[in-house]
């Protein structure tokens, strides 16, 4: 059995030398320096306990064992020279022996049967949530850092200076403003991100689970998806609901940092559903009758965005604007996480062409409509009222 | 639908798009994990220098030459923040004077010979834990150049030159290191073979 190294104890330094000079002396201790003489037989007597021989030959006996084993440790093992030749050419054959030359194949074989002792040899697979504590850390690194406050000090200030220093302030916070509330909203924008990344291993667990289904409420679906909190077996945000009454994801996972309104307190146990619109953080891609399978959508299909402005203009009666961006990041864009799992910010509600936010229907309508938005930057006569269902590979998100 | 490749979620992650990050973190999980216990001997080791290997990743993300291939480059990577993290915590190979010494020397140098070592067909290793433990005590037991080039070389499989790149040493130590590597495991492996069939 090989020991740990750590367990090993270590001898005083002038032991150390003393076994050294003996060694070096092949165990005549009248060739040990006078200095370190008497160590060097208390050594000798006390590795001479080990030999079970009778005493006039011990030292010789350890000794060469001693030395054999240093030799042994120091200098280079060899392969037998078939073998070198055989690795060499089982690593430029590509590490696949069938491809190595007949006459090296066997030790090539032998040298394989080696690597996979080590390499398909199970070893522990880590805590479970590795890959999450590690994108974690990735996040809080990409964060800006916080500023820091230094501690009050016990130093006298005249007025003057406190104004002096009132105004750097000042003017320093003007200055920065802009750097400080970009950095808050990028740092929004990651926290969101990460969130994403918790959907996408969520949705993909789930998907595993339901023979490659998203997450729907009810099977037998119906009326109109734009009823949060009113109609669980109808509403599209109980669709996404599902994945927190599940315990795929937690309820704070699906809830945008960069909304304060967001509830964030619901008991998954006893609803299936956010309890009205404005609590839901984000959009998820509408569902049919059926629910859909992740295999018949594009890889690049959006499942789950910020959440739409334009449900919000249409449940509030308002005109709705096509090319709003999602409220929660200020207006600034939405990030957007599609079925490959990969997250996309965009800066406009389009993707390649496809206005996430309305069905195909009412896209092509708008089309018609287009000299009416190009003179006004709106269009009327056009909402949502919950019954609208995507085209097939259409892109439509809501709540 | 084709599966994006790593080099191309690496490109979309410095793009903005952090979710393909974590879909390399999750794609290299286990493979990474198996790599990083093997070299540090310890499974808590590894948990925390695959998280350190990925904050490298990213913060060395601009440097990242896109030609190039990921995983040899995360794997190298890996290597390095394993090497440091070792020396941090004082790891140090001692010898056990306690292993058996080897015989059969020959001029001074000590050839193995590959085709006398006993290694188990594969349906009787994948799922022994015991047997997975005493590998990792015939790696821990290794110098850690060699304990590196050894398991770079096999969960890479990378040629001579591709490894010299990455490691950035000349092609001759490669070669002799990884010689020297596969021969002392061999050997140790064969000297457990033997003292536990005594």
């Amino acid at each position: 059995m090989i020991r740990d190294p750590e367990d090993h104890p270590h001898l005083s330094p002038d032991d150390a030398r003393a076994l050294d000079a003996l060694i070096d002396a092949s165990f005549v201790l009248d060739a040990v320096p006078t200095a370190l003489r008497e160590r060097a037989s208390r050594v000798a007597s006390l590795l001479g306990l080990l030999d079970a021989g009778p005493a006039p030959v011990h030292e010789t006996r350890l000794a060469e064992s001693i030395l054999a084993r240093i030799d042994a440790a120091s200098s280079p093992l060899e392969l037998h020279p078939d073998d070198q030749d055989a690795l060499d050419a089982y690593v430029a054959a590509g590490f696949q022996t069938q491809k190595v030359a007949a006459s090296l194949r066997p030790r090539a074989q032998a040298i394989e049967a080696l690597g996979s002792l080590i390499a398909e040899t199970p070893a522990p697979a880590g805590r479970a949530d590795l890959a999450e504590r590690t994108f974690s850390r990735v996040l809080n690194a990409a964060r800006p850092a916080p500023i820091p406050i230094g501690r009050a000090t016990t130093s006298r200030f005249r007025m003057a200076d406190l104004v002096s220093v009132a105004a750097m302030l000042l003017i320093g916070v003007s200055l920065l403003w802009p750097m400080i509330a970009a950095g808050r909203d990028r740092a929004q924008r990651l926290a969101c991100a990460s969130n994403f990344g918790t959907v996408a291993s969520a949705l993909g667990v789930y998907a595993n689970d339901f023979s490659d289904a998203l997450p729907t409420a009810t099977a037998s679906f119906g009326g109109s998806w734009i009823e949060v909190g009113k109609d669980p077996t109808r509403s599209n945000s109980a669709n996404l609901f599902t994945l927190a009454r599940a315990d795929y994801a937690s309820i704070e996972s699906l809830t945008c940092p960069g909304y304060e309104k967001a509830c964030r307190k619901v008991n998954c146990r006893k609803v299936m559903d956010w309890p009205q619109l404005d609590a839901v953080s984000y959009s998820y891609q509408v569902m049919g009758p059926r629910p859909r399978l992740r295999h018949t959508m594009d890889a690049t299909a959006p499942i789950l965005s910020d959440r739409s402005p334009v449900v919000l203009r249409a449940v509030a009666g308002q005109v709705i604007y096509p090319n709003e961006n999602s409220p929660n990041h200020g207006g600034k864009g939405q990030g957007v996480l599609r079925n490959d799992g990969s997250l996309v910010w965009l800066s406009t509600p389009h993707l390649e062409k496809d206005n996430i936010w309305l069905p195909a229907i009412i896209e092509q309508a708008l089309v018609v409509a287009q000299d009416q938005l190009a003179r006004t930057g709106k269009v009327q006569g056009f909402t949502l009222i919950g019954n609208e269902l995507p085209a097939d590979q259409d892109a439509f998100l809501a709540p | 639908m084709s599966t994006p490749t790593d080099e191309q979620l690496f490109d979309r992650y410095r793009g903005g798009d952090l979710g393909s990050l974590r879909t390399l973190i999750d794609r290299h999980h286990d493979a990474l994990l198996r790599f990083l216990t093997r070299l540090t001997g310890q499974p808590t080791f590894a948990d925390d220098v695959f998280q350190e290997t990925f904050l490298q990743i990213h913060q060395s993300s601009d440097t990242f030459d896109s030609s190039r291939r990921f995983r040899p480059w995360l794997f190298t990577i890996a290597a390095n923040k394993a090497r440091d993290y070792l020396r941090k915590k004082g790891r140090r190979r001692t010898l056990d004077l306690s292993a058996p010494v080897d015989a059969g020397r020959d001029g001074g140098l000590s050839f193995v010979d590959l085709l006398e070592v006993s290694i188990p067909p594969p349906d009787a290793r994948l799922e022994s834990q015991e047997l997975s433990q005493r590998v990792q005590g015939v790696l821990d037991d290794m110098p850690l150049p060699l304990r590196e080039i050894l398991l770079l070389a096999y969960f890479q499989r990378l040629s001579y030159l591709q490894i010299a790149d990455e490691l950035e040493i000349p092609l001759g130590t490669v070669k002799s290191r990884l010689h020297s590597a596969v021969a002392t495991f061999a050997r140790k492996w064969k000297l457990i073979a033997e003292t536990d069939v005594s």
